[in-house]
C-alpha cells in the first residue's frame, strides 16, 4: 500500500471513529487510530523515508482537523513517531498480537507524553494534568492494535492482488 | 544506500519535521483561522461524518433490539416476540418522547432567551482524548456563526464555537482545560472562573479565583455571571461537588459537575451575541438558572 493510500485510509478511519464516538458513551478513552496507522507504516509499511514522513505529516494534519487540536500538533508528534518507528523497524518484531500490543502501547505512551509536553509548553502547566489520560489512551490504543494491523495487512494484500500475501494476512 | 544519499534523506526528513513545528507555532496564535485546504477537507468530511453517525445510531438501535431478544426461549417464542415487539415499541416511543422532551426544553430555552439563537445538531466528537471538542451541523445561518460564540443546551452551558467551516462548526466544550468562563455562585455571590480539569474523564470542571471567605458548599449552583461579555447571565454551568478550603491562601478549590451531560449531547443552540468591540453593554440575562421548564 502506498503512503498516499495510508492517508486515504486514515481519513476514512478518522471519519468513522469520530462518528462512532459521537454515539458511544465512553468516547473520552478511545484509541488513537492515526497513531496506529503511523506505527504500522513505520514498522511494516513500504516506501522510502521521505514518502513515509510526508504521509505521517498528512495523517497528523488530518488528526489535528478531526481532534480539534492546534494544527501542526499531531503532524509533528506523528512525524516523530514515524521516524522512531522506522529507526526501530529492523530491531523490533511485531508479528504476534502480544508484540503488537506491547509496541503500540509504548508508542502511545510516548506519543501521549509528547502531546501533553507540547500543549503544556503552549498553554501552561495546567495542560500537564492530562498526563493521567496517557496510560488509559495507551491501553485503549494497544487493545485495538492487533485488529487494526490485521485489517491493514488485509487491505494491503487486496491492493497488491497477491493471494499468498492475502493468505498470510 | 550511499552516505551522501542517506545524508540528503536525513536533511529532507528533518526539514519536513520542521514544517509542522512552524505551522504549530503560527496556529497557536490564531487557532480559529482555517485556510482553504482546512475548510475543503472539513467540509468534505463533515457530511460523511454526519451520515456515518446516522448509520451508527441506526445500527446501535437495531443492535440493542437484537440484544433484547437474544435470550428468548423457543417454546414461548411467539409470546416473547410479541412482548419484545411491544417493548421495543414502548422503548422507541419512550426514546421519542424523551427526545421530544429535550427538543421541547430547547425550544422553551430558545423562547426564554432574549437573544437570537441558531439551532445545531451534534454530528461528531473529538478523536483525541486530550481535547474536548464536538462538531455541529448548523440548521441555518452558517454565515452568522463566528468563533467565540457561546453554545448552550437545555441543561445549560455547553461551550464556545472554536471554528466554523460552511454549515459545520467545532465547539470547545466548557470542560476543556483551555476553556474559561466567568461565573458566580448565586447563593453566596462569590465570583470565579470555570475551567476544565485536564485528565478528568467525567467532564468535571473547577472554579478558580473563588475567594476563601465565600462559604461555598457542595450542591451550590454555579451560573454564568455575564460579566465577560460573551455568555448571557444566570445560565446554569453546574453544581459544586467538592470544596477544599485550606487555612492559608486567598482562594479555595472548588470542583463542579457540569449541568449538561456532554456525553449525550444531541441538539444545542448557538447564541448570537454581539461582538464586544461593537457593543460594550452587558449581555442579556436569562430568567433564572433553573428557569428552564
Amino acid at each position: 500500500m502506498t503512503p498516499l493510500a495510508f492517508v486515504a485510509v486514515a481519513w476514512g478511519a478518522l471519519t468513522f471513529a469520530a462518528s462512532v464516538a459521537a454515539i458511544a458513551p465512553w468516547h473520552l478513552v478511545q484509541p488513537e487510530l492515526a497513531l496506529l496507522l503511523v506505527v504500522y507504516l513505520g514498522l511494516i509499511g513500504r516506501g522510502g523515508a521521505v514518502e513515509q514522513v510526508t504521509a505521517a505529516l498528512c495523517i497528523g494534519y488530518l488528526a489535528d482537523l478531526f481532534a480539534g487540536s492546534p494544527r501542526g500538533l499531531h503532524a509533528l508528534t506523528l512525524g516523530v513517531v514515524l521516524v522512531a518507528a522506522r529507526a526501530a523497524r529492523s530491531r523490533l518484531m511485531v508479528h504476534s498480537a502480544w508484540q503488537q500490543l506491547v509496541v503500540t502501547c509504548l508508542a502511545a505512551i510516548a506519543h501521549g507524553a509528547l502531546i501533553v509536553g507540547l500543549t503544556s509548553s503552549m498553554y501552561g502547566d495546567e495542560a500537564a494534568g492530562a498526563l493521567g489520560l496517557v496510560p488509559r489512551t495507551a491501553v485503549a490504543t494497544a487493545l485495538v492494535a492487533p485488529l487494526v494491523f490485521w485489517l491493514l495487512r488485509r487491505v494491503e494484500a487486496r491492493l497488491q492482488r497477491d493471494p499468498r500475501a492475502l493468505r498470510a494476512a | 544506500m550511499t552516505l551522501s544519499r542517506r545524508a540528503r534523506e536525513l536533511v529532507i526528513v528533518a526539514s519536513l519535521l520542521a514544517l509542522p513545528l512552524l505551522f504549530l507555532r503560527a496556529n497557536v496564535k490564531s487557532p480559529a483561522e482555517l485556510n482553504l485546504l482546512d475548510r475543503t477537507i472539513l467540509r468534505a468530511s463533515a457530511p460523511l461524518q454526519a451520515a456515518c453517525t446516522t448509520a451508527a445510531r441506526f445500527v446501535g438501535r437495531v443492535g440493542s433490539r437484537y440484544l433484547d431478544l437474544v435470550h428468548v426461549g423457543d417454546e414461548n417464542r411467539r409470546l416473547v416476540d410479541e412482548n419484545a415487539r411491544l417493548r421495543a415499541e414502548v422503548e422507541r416511543l419512550r426514546l421519542e418522547a424523551a427526545h421530544g422532551g429535550e427538543l421541547e426544553k430547547l425550544l422553551a430555552l430558545r423562547a426564554h432567551t432574549p437573544i437570537e439563537t441558531i439551532a445545531a445538531r451534534v454530528v461528531g466528537v473529538e478523536t483525541s482524548a486530550y481535547f474536548r471538542v464536538v462538531r455541529l451541523r448548523l440548521d441555518r445561518g452558517d454565515l452568522e456563526v463566528r468563533p467565540g460564540m457561546p453554545v448552550i443546551a437545555a441543561g445549560g452551558v455547553v461551550g464556545r464555537v472554536q471554528r466554523v467551516f460552511g454549515p459545520y462548526c467545532d465547539v470547545l466544550l466548557a470542560a476543556d482545560p483551555k476553556s474559561a468562563i466567568d461565573v458566580v455562585v448565586p447563593r453566596t455571590g462569590g465570583r470565579g472562573l470555570v475551567k476544565g480539569m485536564p485528565g478528568d474523564n467525567r467532564y468535571r470542571m473547577r472554579v478558580e479565583y473563588l475567594l476563601r471567605k465565600d462559604e461555598v458548599a457542595e450542591g451550590d449552583e454555579v451560573v454564568t455571571s455575564g460579566l465577560a461579555g460573551t455568555f448571557p447571565r444566570n445560565l446554569a454551568l453546574g453544581k459544586v461537588v467538592k470544596v477544599v478550603r485550606r487555612n492559608y491562601g486567598l482562594y479555595q478549590e472548588v470542583e463542579v459537575e457540569p449541568a449538561v451531560d456532554f456525553a449525550k449531547l444531541t441538539e444545542v443552540l448557538i447564541v448570537k451575541t454581539p461582538p464586544l468591540d461593537e457593543d460594550h453593554s452587558e449581555p442579556p440575562a436569562l430568567p433564572t438558572a433553573q428557569g428552564l421548564p
